[in-house]
Protein backbone atom coordinates (compact mmCIF):
# COMPACT_ATOMS: atom_id res chain seq x y z
CA UNK A 1 0.00 0.00 0.00
CA UNK A 2 2.56 2.11 0.92
CA UNK A 3 4.60 1.71 -2.42
CA UNK A 4 1.50 2.34 -4.38
CA UNK A 5 0.82 5.80 -2.48
CA UNK A 6 4.27 6.76 -3.05
CA UNK A 7 4.46 5.97 -6.93
CA UNK A 8 1.33 7.55 -6.63
CA UNK A 9 2.85 10.71 -5.42
CA UNK A 10 5.82 10.31 -7.90
CA UNK A 11 3.35 9.97 -10.43
CA UNK A 12 1.58 13.51 -9.47
CA UNK A 13 5.19 15.35 -9.12
CA UNK A 14 5.75 14.71 -12.62
CA UNK A 15 2.53 15.16 -13.82
CA UNK A 16 2.69 18.39 -14.61
CA UNK A 17 6.01 17.92 -16.44
CA UNK A 18 3.66 14.97 -18.59
CA UNK A 19 1.23 17.19 -19.64
CA UNK A 20 1.28 18.87 -23.52
CA UNK A 21 2.60 22.03 -23.04
CA UNK A 22 -0.22 24.30 -25.20
CA UNK A 23 1.69 27.51 -25.26
CA UNK A 24 -0.14 30.56 -27.55
CA UNK A 25 3.63 32.33 -27.50
CA UNK A 26 5.61 32.32 -30.67
CA UNK A 27 8.82 33.84 -32.39
CA UNK A 28 8.88 37.67 -33.07
CA UNK A 29 8.54 37.83 -37.08
CA UNK A 30 5.97 35.75 -39.25
CA UNK A 31 7.49 33.68 -42.29
CA UNK A 32 6.31 34.07 -45.57
CA UNK A 33 6.16 31.38 -48.01
CA UNK A 34 5.46 31.49 -51.75
CA UNK A 35 4.70 28.61 -54.64
CA UNK A 36 3.43 28.79 -58.14
CA UNK A 37 3.14 26.40 -60.42
CA UNK A 38 1.90 26.53 -63.99
CA UNK A 39 -1.02 24.06 -65.22
CA UNK A 40 -2.55 22.85 -68.95
CA UNK A 41 -6.17 23.17 -67.28
CA UNK A 42 -8.47 25.49 -67.13
CA UNK A 43 -8.60 27.37 -63.85
CA UNK A 44 -12.34 25.67 -63.95
CA UNK A 45 -10.95 22.73 -64.15
CA UNK A 46 -8.19 22.99 -61.36
CA UNK A 47 -10.61 24.90 -58.96
CA UNK A 48 -12.83 21.33 -59.56
CA UNK A 49 -9.92 19.59 -57.99
CA UNK A 50 -9.67 21.64 -54.98
CA UNK A 51 -12.82 23.27 -54.27
CA UNK A 52 -14.12 21.01 -51.40
CA UNK A 53 -12.52 22.12 -48.27
CA UNK A 54 -11.75 18.42 -47.32
CA UNK A 55 -10.51 17.64 -50.78
CA UNK A 56 -7.26 17.88 -49.52
CA UNK A 57 -7.08 14.15 -48.48
CA UNK A 58 -7.36 13.47 -52.35
CA UNK A 59 -5.07 15.20 -53.85
CA UNK A 60 -2.25 15.66 -50.96
CA UNK A 61 -0.43 12.81 -51.07
CA UNK A 62 1.04 13.05 -47.32
CA UNK A 63 -2.85 13.86 -45.92
CA UNK A 64 -4.42 10.49 -45.34
CA UNK A 65 -7.30 11.98 -43.59
CA UNK A 66 -9.92 15.38 -43.42
CA UNK A 67 -13.38 15.69 -41.86
CA UNK A 68 -14.99 19.00 -41.22
CA UNK A 69 -17.87 20.14 -39.26
CA UNK A 70 -19.39 22.52 -41.54
CA UNK A 71 -18.43 21.76 -45.06
CA UNK A 72 -17.61 24.82 -47.09
CA UNK A 73 -19.25 27.19 -44.95
CA UNK A 74 -17.55 30.13 -43.38
CA UNK A 75 -15.41 28.89 -40.05
CA UNK A 76 -16.09 25.22 -41.03
CA UNK A 77 -13.30 23.52 -39.28
CA UNK A 78 -11.28 20.66 -40.96
CA UNK A 79 -9.32 18.13 -39.34
CA UNK A 80 -6.51 16.82 -41.62
CA UNK A 81 -4.40 13.25 -40.62
CA UNK A 82 -0.99 13.55 -42.05
CA UNK A 83 0.89 10.53 -42.62
CA UNK A 84 2.19 9.08 -39.00
CA UNK A 85 -0.75 10.43 -37.40
CA UNK A 86 -0.81 13.72 -36.59
CA UNK A 87 -3.56 15.93 -37.01
CA UNK A 88 -3.82 19.64 -37.78
CA UNK A 89 -7.31 21.60 -37.05
CA UNK A 90 -7.63 24.49 -39.49
CA UNK A 91 -10.48 26.75 -39.81
CA UNK A 92 -11.66 28.23 -43.09
CA UNK A 93 -11.71 31.59 -43.59
CA UNK A 94 -12.21 32.77 -47.23
CA UNK A 95 -13.83 30.70 -50.26
CA UNK A 96 -14.65 32.30 -52.75
CA UNK A 97 -15.34 30.00 -56.03
CA UNK A 98 -15.86 32.97 -58.07
CA UNK A 99 -12.49 33.71 -58.27
CA UNK A 100 -11.16 30.48 -57.48
CA UNK A 101 -9.39 31.70 -53.68
CA UNK A 102 -9.64 29.87 -50.56
CA UNK A 103 -7.84 30.63 -47.64
CA UNK A 104 -7.82 29.01 -44.47
CA UNK A 105 -5.83 29.19 -40.91
CA UNK A 106 -4.47 26.84 -38.16
CA UNK A 107 -6.30 26.71 -34.98
CA UNK A 108 -4.77 28.19 -31.97
CA UNK A 109 -2.76 26.43 -29.80
CA UNK A 110 -1.56 24.05 -31.75
CA UNK A 111 1.95 22.80 -31.83
CA UNK A 112 2.80 20.43 -34.59
CA UNK A 113 5.37 17.65 -34.76
CA UNK A 114 5.73 17.32 -38.91
CA UNK A 115 6.60 21.00 -38.80
CA UNK A 116 7.96 23.19 -35.98
CA UNK A 117 5.33 26.33 -36.30
CA UNK A 118 2.53 26.82 -34.03
CA UNK A 119 0.65 29.52 -36.69
CA UNK A 120 -0.29 28.81 -40.53
CA UNK A 121 -2.36 30.54 -42.65
CA UNK A 122 -2.64 30.01 -46.79
CA UNK A 123 -4.47 31.41 -49.33
CA UNK A 124 -4.71 29.56 -52.86
CA UNK A 125 -5.65 31.41 -56.02
CA UNK A 126 -6.12 30.01 -59.72
CA UNK A 127 -5.34 32.42 -62.35
CA UNK A 128 -5.79 32.62 -66.03
CA UNK A 129 -2.43 32.37 -67.48
CA UNK A 130 -3.83 33.54 -70.57
CA UNK A 131 -2.68 30.58 -72.67
CA UNK A 132 -5.62 28.34 -71.51
CA UNK A 133 -4.42 27.41 -69.04
CA UNK A 134 -3.57 28.41 -64.75
CA UNK A 135 -1.38 29.32 -62.62
CA UNK A 136 -1.95 27.73 -58.79
CA UNK A 137 -0.75 29.82 -56.37
CA UNK A 138 0.01 29.14 -52.50
CA UNK A 139 1.06 32.12 -50.12
CA UNK A 140 1.19 31.00 -46.71
CA UNK A 141 2.65 32.18 -43.65
CA UNK A 142 3.52 30.90 -39.96
CA UNK A 143 5.39 31.63 -36.82
CA UNK A 144 7.72 29.02 -35.34
CA UNK A 145 6.63 28.07 -31.98
CA UNK A 146 10.44 27.99 -30.49
CA UNK A 147 11.00 31.09 -28.03
CA UNK A 148 14.46 32.66 -28.26
CA UNK A 149 17.13 34.55 -31.07
CA UNK A 150 19.01 31.24 -31.34
CA UNK A 151 16.46 28.11 -32.21
CA UNK A 152 18.07 24.83 -32.96
CA UNK A 153 18.02 23.79 -36.82
CA UNK A 154 15.43 21.65 -36.66
CA UNK A 155 12.56 24.41 -34.43
CA UNK A 156 14.14 27.28 -36.99
CA UNK A 157 12.13 29.45 -39.42
CA UNK A 158 14.66 27.79 -42.14
CA UNK A 159 14.17 24.06 -41.38
CA UNK A 160 10.05 24.80 -41.17
CA UNK A 161 10.69 26.87 -44.48
CA UNK A 162 12.39 23.79 -45.83
CA UNK A 163 10.06 21.35 -44.69
CA UNK A 164 6.71 23.34 -45.73
CA UNK A 165 8.12 24.27 -48.74
CA UNK A 166 7.65 20.26 -49.62
CA UNK A 167 4.60 20.17 -48.42
CA UNK A 168 3.73 23.05 -50.97
CA UNK A 169 5.04 21.54 -53.96
CA UNK A 170 3.58 17.70 -53.16
CA UNK A 171 0.54 19.34 -52.92
CA UNK A 172 0.64 21.23 -55.80
CA UNK A 173 1.86 18.90 -57.90
CA UNK A 174 -0.48 16.43 -57.39
CA UNK A 175 -3.33 18.90 -58.11
CA UNK A 176 -1.65 19.49 -61.39
CA UNK A 177 -1.39 16.05 -62.24
CA UNK A 178 -5.02 15.62 -61.06
CA UNK A 179 -6.28 18.98 -63.26
CA UNK A 180 -4.43 17.71 -66.81
CA UNK B 1 16.29 92.98 -62.42
CA UNK B 2 16.96 92.76 -58.69
CA UNK B 3 13.71 92.94 -57.59
CA UNK B 4 13.04 89.78 -59.76
CA UNK B 5 15.86 88.25 -58.40
CA UNK B 6 15.10 88.96 -54.88
CA UNK B 7 11.46 87.23 -55.27
CA UNK B 8 13.16 84.39 -56.52
CA UNK B 9 15.41 83.69 -54.22
CA UNK B 10 12.72 84.15 -51.61
CA UNK B 11 11.10 82.00 -53.65
CA UNK B 12 13.21 79.29 -53.61
CA UNK B 13 14.44 79.90 -49.89
CA UNK B 14 10.54 78.95 -49.23
CA UNK B 15 10.59 75.97 -51.15
CA UNK B 16 13.81 74.62 -49.61
CA UNK B 17 12.42 75.18 -46.34
CA UNK B 18 8.71 73.57 -47.04
CA UNK B 19 8.62 70.22 -45.62
CA UNK B 20 7.48 67.12 -46.60
CA UNK B 21 6.08 64.01 -45.29
CA UNK B 22 7.33 60.39 -45.69
CA UNK B 23 6.77 56.90 -44.39
CA UNK B 24 8.85 54.88 -43.57
CA UNK B 25 7.43 51.30 -43.42
CA UNK B 26 9.83 48.07 -42.60
CA UNK B 27 9.64 45.19 -45.06
CA UNK B 28 9.72 41.83 -42.95
CA UNK B 29 10.28 39.70 -45.86
CA UNK B 30 12.90 41.84 -47.60
CA UNK B 31 15.07 43.29 -44.58
CA UNK B 32 14.20 46.82 -46.03
CA UNK B 33 12.38 50.09 -45.54
CA UNK B 34 10.38 51.73 -48.00
CA UNK B 35 10.56 55.64 -47.47
CA UNK B 36 7.35 56.78 -49.51
CA UNK B 37 6.93 60.60 -49.93
CA UNK B 38 3.45 61.64 -49.39
CA UNK B 39 2.91 64.13 -51.32
CA UNK B 40 3.46 61.86 -54.41
CA UNK B 41 2.60 58.91 -53.00
CA UNK B 42 5.51 56.98 -54.40
CA UNK B 43 8.62 54.90 -53.30
CA UNK B 44 11.39 57.28 -53.52
CA UNK B 45 14.03 54.88 -52.14
CA UNK B 46 14.25 51.24 -49.96
CA UNK B 47 17.18 51.02 -47.86
CA UNK B 48 18.65 47.84 -46.63
CA UNK B 49 18.46 47.62 -42.70
CA UNK B 50 18.62 44.30 -40.75
CA UNK B 51 17.21 40.97 -40.63
CA UNK B 52 13.34 41.00 -40.53
CA UNK B 53 12.69 44.33 -39.55
CA UNK B 54 9.25 45.16 -37.67
CA UNK B 55 9.40 48.36 -35.23
CA UNK B 56 9.35 51.78 -36.88
CA UNK B 57 9.31 55.17 -34.44
CA UNK B 58 10.71 58.70 -35.89
CA UNK B 59 12.07 61.50 -34.11
CA UNK B 60 9.58 64.49 -33.59
CA UNK B 61 12.31 67.07 -35.10
CA UNK B 62 12.20 64.67 -38.59
CA UNK B 63 15.93 63.97 -38.34
CA UNK B 64 16.27 60.11 -37.60
CA UNK B 65 13.74 56.95 -38.11
CA UNK B 66 14.97 54.02 -35.60
CA UNK B 67 13.81 50.47 -36.71
CA UNK B 68 13.81 47.10 -34.94
CA UNK B 69 15.17 44.46 -36.34
CA UNK B 70 13.91 41.36 -34.34
CA UNK B 71 15.65 38.34 -36.26
CA UNK B 72 19.01 40.24 -36.18
CA UNK B 73 18.68 41.59 -32.77
CA UNK B 74 19.05 45.30 -33.77
CA UNK B 75 18.02 48.59 -34.05
CA UNK B 76 18.67 50.04 -37.55
CA UNK B 77 19.23 54.37 -36.92
CA UNK B 78 18.48 56.05 -40.24
CA UNK B 79 19.41 59.45 -41.65
CA UNK B 80 16.57 60.80 -42.98
CA UNK B 81 18.24 63.87 -44.81
CA UNK B 82 19.37 61.83 -47.88
CA UNK B 83 17.86 58.10 -46.24
CA UNK B 84 20.47 56.09 -45.43
CA UNK B 85 21.63 54.07 -42.89
CA UNK B 86 23.87 55.28 -40.10
CA UNK B 87 24.39 52.54 -38.21
CA UNK B 88 22.87 48.99 -37.13
CA UNK B 89 23.06 48.58 -33.28
CA UNK B 90 23.36 45.22 -31.62
CA UNK B 91 20.20 45.33 -28.67
CA UNK B 92 18.67 42.86 -26.84
CA UNK B 93 17.16 38.97 -27.64
CA UNK B 94 14.36 40.83 -30.20
CA UNK B 95 13.63 44.17 -29.97
CA UNK B 96 10.07 44.87 -31.39
CA UNK B 97 8.03 47.68 -30.53
CA UNK B 98 10.46 50.98 -30.36
CA UNK B 99 9.25 54.53 -29.06
CA UNK B 100 11.01 57.52 -29.41
CA UNK B 101 10.59 60.46 -26.51
CA UNK B 102 9.38 63.63 -27.21
CA UNK B 103 12.69 65.13 -27.27
CA UNK B 104 14.55 62.95 -29.17
CA UNK B 105 17.07 61.81 -26.39
CA UNK B 106 15.55 58.49 -25.61
CA UNK B 107 14.51 55.43 -27.38
CA UNK B 108 12.84 53.07 -25.45
CA UNK B 109 12.70 48.94 -26.90
CA UNK B 110 10.37 46.29 -25.84
CA UNK B 111 12.03 43.47 -26.55
CA UNK B 112 9.95 40.46 -27.41
CA UNK B 113 12.13 37.75 -25.02
CA UNK B 114 13.70 39.16 -22.18
CA UNK B 115 10.64 40.85 -20.59
CA UNK B 116 11.91 44.19 -20.62
CA UNK B 117 11.87 47.75 -21.56
CA UNK B 118 15.51 48.54 -23.05
CA UNK B 119 16.50 52.69 -22.93
CA UNK B 120 18.70 53.63 -25.53
CA UNK B 121 20.71 57.08 -25.67
CA UNK B 122 20.29 58.09 -28.77
CA UNK B 123 22.81 60.27 -28.70
CA UNK B 124 25.53 57.71 -27.57
CA UNK B 125 23.81 55.04 -29.04
CA UNK B 126 24.00 52.73 -26.25
CA UNK B 127 21.96 51.22 -23.44
CA UNK B 128 21.82 53.09 -20.43
CA UNK B 129 18.80 51.58 -18.47
CA UNK B 130 16.21 48.40 -18.44
CA UNK B 131 12.38 48.23 -16.87
CA UNK B 132 11.70 44.65 -16.11
CA UNK B 133 8.12 44.45 -17.36
CA UNK B 134 5.94 41.50 -18.32
CA UNK B 135 5.64 38.33 -20.65
CA UNK B 136 6.39 38.86 -24.41
CA UNK B 137 6.10 43.08 -24.61
CA UNK B 138 5.41 44.30 -28.04
CA UNK B 139 3.90 47.59 -28.52
CA UNK B 140 4.89 50.87 -27.02
CA UNK B 141 3.95 53.75 -26.96
CA UNK B 142 4.69 57.22 -25.03
CA UNK B 143 2.75 60.00 -23.74
CA UNK B 144 2.82 63.42 -25.80
CA UNK B 145 4.70 65.36 -22.87
CA UNK B 146 7.09 62.22 -22.03
CA UNK B 147 6.65 61.30 -19.17
CA UNK B 148 5.05 57.93 -19.50
CA UNK B 149 5.03 54.93 -21.09
CA UNK B 150 2.60 52.44 -22.18
CA UNK B 151 3.46 48.61 -22.65
CA UNK B 152 1.43 45.82 -23.62
CA UNK B 153 2.96 42.03 -22.25
CA UNK B 154 1.05 40.31 -24.94
CA UNK B 155 1.40 37.07 -23.16
CA UNK B 156 -0.09 38.48 -19.49
CA UNK B 157 -3.01 40.11 -21.06
CA UNK B 158 -2.53 43.39 -19.87
CA UNK B 159 -0.97 46.61 -20.57
CA UNK B 160 1.57 48.27 -18.49
CA UNK B 161 1.51 52.26 -17.03
CA UNK B 162 5.36 52.84 -16.66
CA UNK B 163 7.03 56.65 -15.13
CA UNK B 164 9.34 56.98 -17.71
CA UNK B 165 11.34 59.51 -15.22
CA UNK B 166 11.62 56.87 -11.99
CA UNK B 167 10.96 54.38 -13.92
CA UNK B 168 8.58 52.66 -12.09
CA UNK B 169 5.55 50.48 -12.99
CA UNK B 170 2.54 52.80 -11.56
CA UNK B 171 -0.40 50.46 -12.89
CA UNK B 172 -0.27 47.24 -14.98
CA UNK B 173 -4.09 47.30 -16.32
CA UNK B 174 -5.85 43.51 -17.49
CA UNK B 175 -6.99 44.12 -21.11
CA UNK B 176 -8.04 40.96 -23.09
CA UNK B 177 -6.15 37.66 -24.64
CA UNK B 178 -2.93 39.17 -26.50
CA UNK B 179 -2.55 42.62 -26.31
CA UNK B 180 -0.18 43.79 -29.46
CA UNK B 181 -0.18 47.45 -30.67
CA UNK B 182 -0.40 50.54 -28.32
CA UNK B 183 -1.64 53.92 -29.07
CA UNK B 184 -1.76 57.03 -27.09
CA UNK B 185 -3.79 59.80 -27.73
CA UNK B 186 -2.35 63.02 -28.17
CA UNK B 187 -4.85 65.45 -26.33
CA UNK B 188 -6.23 63.56 -23.85
CA UNK B 189 -5.57 60.45 -21.33
CA UNK B 190 -6.69 57.48 -23.43
CA UNK B 191 -4.99 54.64 -24.85
CA UNK B 192 -6.02 51.67 -27.42
CA UNK B 193 -4.82 48.66 -27.49
CA UNK B 194 -5.70 45.83 -30.48
CA UNK B 195 -6.07 42.13 -28.53
CA UNK B 196 -4.85 40.16 -31.06
CA UNK B 197 -6.37 36.87 -29.62
CA UNK B 198 -9.72 38.29 -28.49
CA UNK B 199 -10.65 40.30 -31.93
CA UNK B 200 -11.31 43.27 -29.81
CA UNK B 201 -10.04 46.86 -28.85
CA UNK B 202 -9.36 48.05 -25.41
CA UNK B 203 -9.71 51.85 -24.51
CA UNK B 204 -8.87 52.77 -21.27
CA UNK B 205 -9.57 55.91 -19.63
CA UNK B 206 -6.07 56.88 -17.42
CA UNK B 207 -8.34 59.92 -16.14
CA UNK B 208 -11.52 57.87 -15.07
CA UNK B 209 -9.67 54.81 -12.68
CA UNK B 210 -7.99 53.25 -15.84
CA UNK B 211 -11.35 52.21 -17.01
CA UNK B 212 -11.27 49.50 -20.06
CA UNK B 213 -13.72 49.72 -22.52
CA UNK B 214 -13.64 46.23 -24.86
CA UNK B 215 -15.09 46.53 -28.63
CA UNK B 216 -15.05 43.74 -30.64
CA UNK B 217 -13.42 44.50 -34.20
CA UNK B 218 -12.61 41.63 -36.63
CA UNK B 219 -9.82 38.56 -36.68
CA UNK B 220 -6.68 38.98 -35.17
CA UNK B 221 -6.56 43.11 -34.88
CA UNK B 222 -2.92 44.09 -34.62
CA UNK B 223 -2.59 48.04 -34.36
CA UNK B 224 -4.58 51.36 -33.85
CA UNK B 225 -4.65 54.45 -35.57
CA UNK B 226 -6.36 57.63 -33.54
CA UNK B 227 -8.01 60.24 -35.17
CA UNK B 228 -8.44 62.93 -32.64
CA UNK B 229 -10.30 65.30 -34.97
CA UNK B 230 -13.13 63.14 -35.81
CA UNK B 231 -13.23 60.67 -32.45
CA UNK B 232 -12.37 57.90 -33.92
CA UNK B 233 -9.50 54.90 -34.22
CA UNK B 234 -8.65 52.85 -36.78
CA UNK B 235 -7.61 49.22 -35.91
CA UNK B 236 -6.31 46.52 -38.45
CA UNK B 237 -7.57 43.04 -38.54
CA UNK B 238 -5.04 40.86 -40.07
CA UNK B 239 -7.10 37.66 -40.85
CA UNK B 240 -9.58 39.75 -42.65
CA UNK B 241 -7.58 41.57 -44.50
CA UNK B 242 -10.07 44.75 -43.24
CA UNK B 243 -9.59 47.99 -40.85
CA UNK B 244 -12.54 48.73 -38.06
CA UNK B 245 -13.19 51.93 -37.88
CA UNK B 246 -14.91 53.21 -34.85
CA UNK B 247 -16.68 56.15 -33.46
CA UNK B 248 -14.98 56.77 -30.14
CA UNK B 249 -18.50 58.80 -28.82
CA UNK B 250 -20.55 56.07 -29.92
CA UNK B 251 -18.28 53.20 -29.02
CA UNK B 252 -19.05 50.85 -31.93
CA UNK B 253 -17.50 49.88 -35.25
CA UNK B 254 -18.90 52.46 -37.88
CA UNK B 255 -17.11 51.12 -40.56
CA UNK B 256 -14.99 47.92 -42.01
CA UNK B 257 -12.66 48.74 -44.73
CA UNK B 258 -11.79 46.12 -47.16
CA UNK B 259 -8.13 46.31 -47.32
CA UNK B 260 -5.09 43.98 -48.72
CA UNK B 261 -4.29 40.68 -47.01
CA UNK B 262 -3.03 40.41 -43.22
CA UNK B 263 -3.08 44.60 -42.73
CA UNK B 264 -0.85 45.14 -39.62
CA UNK B 265 1.07 48.99 -39.47
CA UNK B 266 -1.62 51.62 -39.44
CA UNK B 267 -1.07 55.56 -38.75
CA UNK B 268 -2.82 58.68 -39.05
CA UNK B 269 -1.00 61.09 -41.90
CA UNK B 270 0.23 64.33 -39.79
CA UNK B 271 -1.95 66.05 -42.03
CA UNK B 272 -5.31 64.12 -40.52
CA UNK B 273 -6.53 64.08 -43.72
CA UNK B 274 -5.63 60.31 -44.20
CA UNK B 275 -5.08 56.78 -42.75
CA UNK B 276 -2.03 54.60 -44.06
CA UNK B 277 -1.96 50.94 -43.69
CA UNK B 278 0.55 48.32 -44.48
CA UNK B 279 -0.34 44.72 -46.08
CA UNK B 280 2.30 42.51 -44.84
CA UNK B 281 1.15 39.82 -47.36
CA UNK B 282 0.67 41.63 -50.26
CA UNK B 283 3.51 43.89 -49.64
CA UNK B 284 1.77 47.53 -50.31
CA UNK B 285 0.51 50.29 -48.59
CA UNK B 286 -3.32 51.29 -48.63
CA UNK B 287 -4.58 54.75 -47.98
CA UNK B 288 -8.02 55.35 -46.49
CA UNK B 289 -9.42 58.91 -46.79
CA UNK B 290 -10.51 59.92 -43.13
CA UNK B 291 -13.15 61.96 -43.98
CA UNK B 292 -14.97 59.77 -46.60
CA UNK B 293 -13.67 56.27 -45.15
CA UNK B 294 -12.70 55.40 -48.94
CA UNK B 295 -9.33 53.66 -50.03
CA UNK B 296 -7.62 56.52 -52.45
CA UNK B 297 -4.97 54.66 -53.55
CA UNK B 298 -2.08 51.50 -53.36
CA UNK B 299 1.58 51.84 -53.30
CA UNK B 300 3.51 48.50 -53.82
CA UNK B 301 6.02 48.49 -51.40
CA UNK B 302 8.17 45.43 -50.93
CA UNK B 303 7.32 41.92 -48.99
CA UNK B 304 6.52 41.89 -45.53
CA UNK B 305 5.37 45.07 -45.06
CA UNK B 306 4.85 45.38 -41.11
CA UNK B 307 5.69 48.97 -39.86
CA UNK B 308 4.85 48.48 -36.70
CA UNK B 309 4.92 52.36 -35.30
CA UNK B 310 4.03 55.66 -36.08
CA UNK B 311 5.99 55.42 -39.53
CA UNK B 312 5.55 58.97 -40.65
CA UNK B 313 7.94 61.78 -40.32
CA UNK B 314 8.04 65.29 -41.46
CA UNK B 315 11.03 66.88 -42.75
Amino acid sequence: MRKIIKLCLLAAFFAPALAPTITMAHGPSRVLLIEEIEINASPEKVWAVISDYCSIKDWHPTVIDCTSDKGNEPESVRVITLEGGEQIREILAKYKPDTFMIQHYMEDGQQLKAYPITTHGLTITITDNGKGGSILKWKGAFYRYFQGPTPPHELSDEYATEKLTIFYQTGMENIKKLSE
Amino acid sequence: MNYLLSILLSFCVTSAAQSATFAYITNQVSDTVSVIDTTTNQVITNIDVGHRPAGVTASSDGKRVYISNPESQEISVIDTSNNTLIKNIKVGDAPVGIVVSPDGEKLYIADWYLNIVSIMDTGTMKIISEIKVGKSPSGIAISPTGDHLYVANRDDHNLMLINAETENIEAVIPVATAPFGVTAAKSNNKIFVANVRANSVSIIDLDNDNQVTNIKVGGYPYAVAHDEMRNRIFVTNQHDGTVSVISLTEEKVIKTITVGDYPEGIALHPSGKSVYVTNWFDGTVNIIDANTLEITGEIKTQDGSRAFGNFFSTH
